[in-house]
């Protein structure tokens, strides 16, 4: 079969064009200087914890670290341009995540610098890229988190009306007075509806339920 | 294969990596067989259980064809896998 699979691919683009905005975890300084170094002057290198309320210019996005919450973190921002993340090596579980949420390509943060190169122009031409080997990895996950999905969304039609309600202000990340004041209802009472709630959905946490919800929405544009 | 699942691979067939391709091998006949990206990919998800849309979704999703693309693609590699006694019916 023809692979159709566009990891990795290397057709030239005049990369000096390209501005790439890297913005990294600590200790990956060394790697991030020497990335923009190699394309347009405009790019630039930005620690985490750098406020960037904006990618404007930017061509490529490149974050690189070993955290899953510096991914999610970074691509949960409006308008990232084609972002290319650099994490653990072989993490299939990071790596889905990250595609999941946004980016369109993964490599390990180890990578030799002339594959990350390599790999921010196929970025910017919007062709994916991930270790070729991991696709059948990824596509079990993908499986997984599809039959789970769906499992879920049949579980959401059983919650009540006002259940449904304490789960999308849930969702959004309030706590129980948060809840209580939306809905007009006392924080014991919302407690009891999130114990509910996510004891009916099969979730074990809110960061959990805020996944669902977003992964949801997104789907379906309201559940 | 059916339109509804994928068939289950060969338990006694044996699998090495590398960072770019799949070697699988028949212990029974001492046959080798390397695998591309997909067509490993293809494999892994024949597990009796996936099913061909389910495969033809994930796997569209990572790479570039469309689901009715990659389903072609799914079923010929199948098809492959079935014949070289690599998956069973």
């Amino acid at each position: 079969m023809s692979t159709g699979y566009r990891g990795m691919t290397d057709t030239k683009r005049d990369e000096a064009e390209l501005v790439v905005k890297v913005i990294y975890e600590e200790g990956y300084e060394p790697l991030a200087a020497a990335v923009c170094s190699l394309f347009d002057p405009r790019s630039a290198s930005l620690r985490l914890d750098a406020k960037v309320t904006a990618f404007v210019g930017d061509d490529v996005l490149l974050v690189v670290g070993d955290s899953p919450d510096t991914f999610r973190s970074v691509l949960s921002r409006a308008n990232t341009p084609p972002t290319l993340v650099l994490g653990p090596t072989n993490d299939t579980n990071i790596m889905l995540e990250v595609v999941e949420i946004g980016a369109i390509g993964y490599l390990s943060n180890g990578s030799p610098l002339e594959t990350i190169t390599n790999s921010i122009r196929s970025v910017a031409r919007g062709t994916a890229v991930l270790p070729p080997i991991m696709l059948g990895a990824l596509a079990r996950q993908s499986v997984e988190r599809e039959r789970r999905r769906q499992r879920v969304k049949e579980k959401l039609k059983d919650l009540t009306p006002r259940q449904r309600e304490v789960f999308f202000e849930a969702a959004k990340g309030q706590d129980k007075h948060g809840i209580a004041e939306a809905l007009c209802i006392s924080p014991e009472t919302a407690r009891t509806h999130v114990h509910n709630v996510m004891a009916t959905l099969g979730l074990h946490s809110r960061h959990e339920l805020i996944s669902l919800a977003y992964e949801l929405r997104y789907e379906e544009g309201d559940v | 294969m059916t339109d509804t699942s994928l068939p289950r691979r060969d338990p006694d067939i044996r699998i090495h990596t590398s960072d770019v391709e799949a070697v699988l091998t028949n212990p029974a006949t001492g046959s080798v067989y390397r695998l591309n990206p997909t067509a490993l990919a293809v494999w892994e998800l024949c597990d009796g259980q996936t099913t061909l849309e389910e495969a033809a979704s994930a796997l569209a999703e990572l790479t570039d064809q469309s689901p009715q693309e990659i389903t072609q693609d799914i079923r010929r590699t199948v098809d492959e896998l079935t014949e070289l006694g690599l998956v069973r019916e």
